[in-house]
């Protein structure tokens, strides 16, 4: 799945990132890194952002550019 | 870009966004008067004289950036800073509460090889998370010097610029941190290719090597440009690491350095156990709650403009009644000859910028500085995201929006905060079409108060809509260059006084040195019309399109001419050009309807245009210029064909 599917409250790990050289470098820039742990603070109504919790600080993803992150649900 | 004294050693600040690398500059370039504002193309150097224990240095303060990839303005003008004026030394600011994620940008400043001390910020904040840092360990690991610090508090800024003089008299000499043993192999192998091609001028060799692993386009570019037979080798070197790592080579690099930076975070840090939930996550339940959150939003936005509106008419009252009587006593003293004239719009200029900038310009820019520095506006702009993404840009742009209710200025200067040139350009424009506080006056004067209050929300909802269509529009003309907003959501912090006072004064002398001259010029240059009898011959002049197009009386006319002036001038002149101030006796209802909407979008004021011209130059000027007229005619027209059919 992408993280544009993800809900509220989920655990999630990276798989990969999708986009361009620049787009790439600016999610790990902010931490966004393959087998990173993430945590779904928000899903924004009607298409609006996702916000996630990784390393400490949080980040806010539009939808579309969320659509290019592939994560899968974290074991516990 | 020249220094302002090449003598004095060096040093640039070098750190993520927020990591309160502004915060420490301003603490210490505060105390002096000295700081120089070098425009860039995109982000804006600062540079002041430091003065500690004796000692001066000249103090850079470089944009915040997550990495020196060079993707983005910020990385890119860092980067370039650095190569083309290889600083003395680079202060790399950490906010010690995020250092995992921080101490990627360490290593990649030490593959640079340039001269560095680590400055570990918000050692409070860090604590207040539960991390206590062993800065010794820290500095054994990276072979560097490290400083603690609370720049906020102005805490151990004197030993960190100890540090940095000890330094910069005996420069410590550090290799960066390896890979695994595979990557640095494939590294390796890479430099012997490449032995003999010359490399870009102050950038180091293993800088040089990674980017070009990593695929950044420049790099990739130069070589091309300069050994193309090379370029194989690359590339083969690179599905190396594809292959042992089944990703992309970008990836492998920055997983690497990312590694790196985490088994020393985990190394030097000691977790304390699990602290209660922060207080930021919890007011975030609400402020940012998928329903509620936007209940919150319109409250506090309702909250600011209540303050602005209520502060405005406390100064304006009083201010006005002075300026009337300056203005009478003056035309009662010099008459009506040439002199009388000009001296009266002198005073016009004069007292409109300060009737704009103290009642509203102030308590507004306090307002907005405060929800900036407490850190609302990027919760703002995830709430927006979803609704600015249907008319083509992101949550951002919603900040210049909001502030455009209040004064158009301010909000056109607010365009600076968005990355792209074409989300500025769009916003920009759009921007000057939201009425601001005095085209409001027109809006309640006018149709509020003859037709009722409906039709007053009708004009708002209209030009809600008319800016959505035409932002629509515009963003089709240029195709979103992005992949959307990704956004780092800071912590809530405590506003402190100082920093805020300097922000809002920074603002405001923005206004002062480049709206109000020409405001005060346009006056005079009015004025001179007046008196040379022009309102006649620019009524003949603009009534095709005052009478043919919008069907208003031809002596309107003028009238719009002084709205380019001010907005508030509007309702002034059209009382005087009608002569009357019972509009209703000598316009039609449909008249009243039209002229209300044709001010609503016409051309921006002679400030928000200067501010317009230092934001996006002439191009975004005559844009919006010739934009707004077309709008405010087209939806004029068609409300005139619709009220009298």
């Amino acid at each position: 799945m992408t993280l544009a599917q993800a809900h509220e409250g989920q655990e999630l790990t990276v798989k990969n990132l999708a986009g361009g050289f620049g787009f790439r470098r600016r999610l790990l820039g902010l931490g966004i890194h393959p087998d990173q742990h993430l945590y779904v603070l928000k899903s924004g109504i009607l298409g609006g952002p996702i916000l996630v919790r990784v390393q400490g600080s949080s980040v806010a993803i539009g939808r579309e550019a969320a659509g290019k992150v592939e994560v899968e649900l974290a074991i516990k | 870009m020249s220094p302002m004294d090449s003598a004095l050693p060096r040093i640039a600040l070098v750190g993520q966004p927020n990591s309160g690398k502004s915060t420490l500059f301003n603490a210490v370039a505060g105390y002096h008067t000295l700081a120089g504002n070098f425009p860039g193309t995109t982000v804006s150097l600062v540079s002041t004289h430091v003065r500690s224990g004796g000692k001066i240095f000249e103090l850079i303060d470089l944009p915040g950036t997550y990495s020196l990839a060079g993707c983005e303005p910020a990385e890119k003008t860092t980067r370039d800073w650095i190569a083309a004026n290889r600083p003395d030394l680079v202060i790399n600011i950490i906010d010690a509460s995020m250092l995992a994620r921080s101490l990627d940008l360490t290593l990649e400043l030490m593959e640079l090889g340039v001269p560095l001390v680590i400055c570990l910020n918000m050692l409070d904040e860090a604590r207040r998370k539960g991390e206590e840092i062993d800065l010794g360990l820290l500095s054994t690991i990276l072979g560097l010097p490290v400083a603690g610090a609370i720049a906020s508090r102005g805490e151990g800024l004197d030993q960190l610029f100890d540090l940095a003089w000890q330094t910069l008299k005996n420069p410590q000499k550090y290799t960066a941190l390896r890979f695994s043993r595979d990557v640095e192999q494939v590294v390796e192998e890479l430099k012997r290719e490449l032995e003999c091609v010359p490399r870009q001028p102050g950038l180091s060799d293993r800088f040089f090597l990674l980017k070009l692993l990593e695929g950044e386009p420049e790099a990739l570019a130069q070589l091309k440009n300069q050994a193309p037979g090379k370029m194989a080798d690359l590339e083969k070197l690179q599905q190396i690491l594809k292959d042992s790592h089944h990703r992309e080579p970008a990836e492998v690099v920055c997983s690497e350095r990312h590694a790196l930076a985490f088994n020393t975070f985990e190394k030097v840090t000691k977790v304390m156990p699990a602290r209660p939930e922060s207080v930021t996550s919890r007011i975030d339940f609400w402020l940012m709650h998928k329903y509620l959150g936007y209940l919150f939003m319109v409250l506090i936005l309702f909250l600011m403009f209540a303050f602005v509106f209520e502060a405005g008419k406390l100064i304006e009252t009083p201010l006005l009644m002075l300026f009337n009587r300056g203005q009478a006593e003056l035309a009662q003293r010099l008459g009506p000859g040439l002199l009388g004239t000009v001296a009266l719009g002198l005073l016009q200029g004069f007292s409109g910028g300060i009737a704009i900038f103290l009642p509203y310009l102030v308590p507004f820019l306090l307002g907005l500085g405060l929800l900036e520095d407490v850190g609302y506006l990027p919760r703002a702009a995830f709430l927006m995201d979803t609704f600015m993404h249907r008319i083509g840009l992101h949550g951002k742009a919603v900040i210049p929006f909001v502030l455009g209710y209040g004064c158009n200025v301010p909000a056109v200067m607010a365009v600076r905060t968005l990355e792209n040139p074409r989300d500025r350009m769009v916003t920009g424009i759009l921007t000057t079409m939201i009425p601001c506080a005095a085209r409001t006056t027109v809006i309640f004067a006018l149709v509020g108060y003859l037709l009722g209050a409906p039709w007053a929300l009708l004009m708002y909802g209209l030009n809600l809509f008319v800016i959505a269509l035409v932002g629509k529009i515009l963003t089709r003309f240029r195709p979103d260059p992005s992949e959307g907003m990704i956004m780092e959501v800071p912590s809530y912090k405590m506003p402190s006084w100082k920093p805020l006072y300097h922000k809002v004064w920074f603002r405001l002398r923005e206004f002062v040195v480049v709206a109000w001259p020409i405001l005060i010029a346009g006056s005079v240059v009015l004025s001179f019309m007046e008196y040379l009898h022009l309102d006649a011959a620019v009524n003949r002049a603009l009534s095709p399109l005052v009478v043919y197009a919008l069907g208003l009386p031809e002596k309107v006319g003028a009238t719009l001419i002084f709205g380019v002036l001010r907005k508030e001038l509007t309702l002034i002149m059209l009382s005087q050009a009608l002569g009357t101030t019972n509009f209703a006796a000598v316009m039609s209802k449909t008249q009243i309807v039209v002229f209300t909407v044709f001010v609503l979008f016409y051309v921006p004021c002679l400030a928000t245009l200067a501010a317009l011209w230092k934001q996006l130059q002439w191009k975004g000027t005559l844009a919006a210029i010739g934009l707004t007229l077309a709008v405010a005619t087209a939806v004029g027209v068609i409300f005139r064909l619709a009220l009298s059919w």
